[in-house]
Order: C-alpha cells, then sequence, then structure tokens
C-alpha cells in the first residue's frame, strides 16, 4: 500500500538530473516550474553526490524525496541511492514519451507536461 | 560541555547567507568544528556529547 505523506511543500524535496541533454534540460525545468508554483522545495542533487553534510542532514529533514531523471541512465535516483536515501515519487522523462538527444532543443509544452504529471502523482501522495 | 570538561565556543548564527554556505536547507541546526552534524531538528543532549567529545 502506498504511504500518504502529511507534509508541507517546504518539506518536499526536488532533486533532479544534472541535465546535459534535452530531456536532462526538461527535467531540471520541470523541477524548477514546480518549486515556483509551491509544490516542492529544489534541493541541489550534486550536493548529495558530494556528499556535503549540510546538504546531506537537510534531506534527512525532508518528509517526501522526489527524483526527476531525464534518461533511464537515472543518475538522480542512483546518487540518492548511493547517499542512503529511500525515493518516495520517481519520474524518468523519457517515461513521457520524450526521446533522449544530445542537445538543447525542448519546448514549454515538454516542460509543463513532465511539471503537471509529477504534481499530480506528488498530490495523490500527500494526505489531504 | 561543563558534563564533559571541554571548553569550546558556542555560537548561534541567524545569518541565513551563512547558513546556506553550509548547504543546510533546514533549521534549527548544528555544526561541530565546519561539519554540520544535524538539520532540521534538535538533537538529544546524548548525541550533541558524542559529536562534541
Amino acid at each position: 500500500m502506498e504511504l500518504k505523506c502529511l507534509c508541507e511543500p517546504s518539506e518536499i524535496l526536488l532533486f533532479t538530473c544534472s541535465g546535459a541533454s534535452n530531456v536532462g534540460q526538461i527535467a531540471n525545468q520541470a523541477a524548477v516550474t514546480l518549486a515556483q508554483e509551491g509544490v516542492g522545495r529544489m534541493f541541489c542533487l550534486a550536493g548529495i553526490g558530494g556528499h556535503i553534510p549540510g546538504m546531506i542532514e537537510s534531506t534527512k529533514a525532508g518528509k517526501m524525496i522526489v527524483a526527476l531523471d531525464g534518461c533511464p541512465v537515472a543518475c538522480a535516483k542512483k546518487t540518492l541511492e548511493h547517499a542512503g536515501f529511500r525515493i518516495d515519487e520517481y519520474l524518468q522523462v523519457t517515461e513521457m514519451g520524450m526521446e533522449k538527444g544530445h542537445h538543447f532543443d525542448f519546448t514549454t509544452s515538454d516542460v509543463r507536461k513532465t511539471a503537471d504529471y509529477l504534481a499530480e502523482r506528488i498530490s495523490r501522495r500527500r494526505e489531504a | 560541555m561543563k558534563d564533559l570538561g571541554i571548553i569550546a565556543e558556542v555560537v548561534k548564527v541567524k545569518d541565513i547567507k551563512a547558513i546556506s554556505n553550509y548547504g543546510v536547507m533546514f533549521t534549527p541546526a548544528l555544526v561541530v568544528d565546519g561539519t554540520v552534524k544535524v538539520a532540521g531538528k534538535i538533537p538529544s543532549v546524548e548525541e550533541i556529547k558524542k559529536w562534541i567529545q
């Protein structure tokens, strides 16, 4: 059974792929959009990879960890898991039907679609 | 510190820029000798003793 989270947006931590491709950039922009719209709070994935104590300890204080990757290489997911964190909600942009390419061409509609889909999943996980 | 006989300087940091320079995103946080030990919760006395002795 999926556990519900009694959490505020500030306790929902968004980690995203660093974005060296179109789908990575979509992932990053979608996370920025969610943070700007107050769905959650964007955290620094590189800080987790770099074992920055402040980032690690702050992540432990979060109530919901959301990871967003561009592609199946799954760097965000693996970085978080390597640091010992359990991911509550996860999405790869390529699952949304977008094809990975080593370029940075994408549309605002790609970002909107990804952000909306993830926002819906986060909302379902939160206790009303 | 009194229990452990340790003499140390304790500083309460309120400057948000100084806090974020440690990578701390949740307060309260405790830094011992430059390393963040905890963020977003109040640690127990026993935990603090472990970190400073």
